[in-house]
């Protein structure tokens, strides 16, 4: 069974090599995910074997919000006069070389077990994603991430349901 | 119709392509039928080939101008010039030292610049010469990056390309927007009934807590 570590991006990391088919994915790993992370705009958590410094897998978690345009008097006392604040999981992507491992899952399941920890903290209604393509649309799809109805590759995961997904376990 | 010319004009030589005869002259045709040829031709098709581009190029031949004997008449005029060489089964083809004078030749032109075109419409073509290819495009596309897309295996598709360095490229979380009336509505109804987990989800994080604690 494959392995892996999940832990906070580092100096130490290799990530020159990170190639997934998404050009601009890879990019930000090896060039911006630093910056995001001591800018304090997001932050980077990469997969490794064991032993290991060379990443081959990642994803990013930001501080997030939505915005209601037009909010009838009827519904606004069930939300807030601010943007309903959110986690934004905003790159999730594996290496060719680990490609169909699970490592996907992995890091997904690392990312909302993360967002459930600082949602115990703040109030966070959910995770939203924006889905690179058809092939992320149904990956995040099967983990329970709906589209919005007009924004179809804008997805959401509400944290009562991840909560739940969380304790399921203990029932 | 502006017609393409694989064989260009020699720089050196002003009014003669790179294999030494007169661009408007019936050797000019011969060469390039047989510079679009990925095979070896026979006398005959060559002359077939030749009426062809000369009539696409608004040319004037006769009935003589290809005939079987005129056209095995300049192929032997090029061969004793290194230029074309006769296999076995007697169709001729182009020499290496031929073919690499046309492919690293500077000039590129079309026949419509050395005659009257003979029609005002204004298209495109490609011709091809084994793995190399030569174009011409519309002016639009000066300084242009373009794109190409195989449609078909005779079918290339050439677009204008944006360029945008891929540090620079947004992402999608980019664009987040304010939610339309009908996003609103469900963005709502996920906060009143959040959904049960699905099969897949309870799993994942079942193993997870189990790897993690």
């Amino acid at each position: 069974m494959a392995d892996w570590l999940i832990e906070p991006l580092a100096d130490d990391h290799e990530r020159g090599s990170f190639s997934c088919g998404n050009a601009p994915l890879d990019r930000f790993l090896q060039t911006q995910a630093g910056q995001y992370g001591r800018k304090g705009v997001g932050r980077t958590f990469v997969a490794v074997r064991p032993g290991q410094r060379v990443v081959i897998g990642f994803y990013t978690l930001a501080a997030s919000s939505i915005e209601i345009a037009h909010l009838p008097p009827t519904l606004a006392k069930k939300l807030p006069k601010h943007p309903v604040p959110m986690v934004l999981l905003g790159r999730l992507a594996v290496d060719s070389i680990a490609r169909d491992q699970g490592l996907g899952k992995v890091l997904l399941s690392d990312a909302l077990s993360r967002s459930l920890r600082i949602a115990d903290e703040l109030g966070v209604f959910g995770v939203h994603v924006h889905a690179a393509d058809d092939g992320a649309v149904s990956f995040y799809a099967r983990y329970g991430f709906q589209p919005f109805p007009e924004q179809n590759r804008h997805m959401l995961l509400s944290m009562a349901t991840i909560r739940k997904s969380a304790g399921a376990d203990e029932e | 119709m502006t017609v393409s010319v694989i064989v260009p004009e020699d720089p050196e030589r002003p009014g003669r392509d790179v294999l030494g005869v007169g661009l408007v002259r019936r050797g000019h045709f011969i060469h390039e039928v047989m510079a679009r040829s990925k095979e070896a031709l026979t006398a005959s098709e060559i002359g077939e080939r030749a009426i062809t581009v000369a009539s696409q190029s608004g040319a004037k031949y006769n009935d003589r101008t290809f005939a079987d004997d005129t056209t095995g008449n300049h192929l032997r005029y090029m061969r004793d010039r290194g230029y074309s060489e006769q296999l076995p089964d007697k169709r001729w083809q182009l020499t290496d030292l031929a073919r690499r004078k046309i492919m690293t030749a500077p000039g590129k032109f079309t026949h419509s610049q050395l005659m009257p075109a003979n029609t005002s419409a204004s298209a495109s073509e490609i011709r091809t010469v084994d793995d190399k290819g030569y174009m011409l495009l519309p002016k639009q596309f000066v300084n242009s990056t373009v794109t190409f897309e195989m449609v078909s295996p005779t079918e290339l598709r050439i677009r204008k390309a944006v360029v945008i360095p891929e540090s620079e490229l947004p992402l999608l979380e980019d664009h987040l927007r304010p939610l339309s009336d009908r996003d609103r509505d469900f963005f709502l109804d996920l906060l009143d009934n959040p959904p049960e987990p699905t099969p897949a989800l309870r799993a994942a994080m079942k193993k997870h807590k189990k790897r993690h604690g």
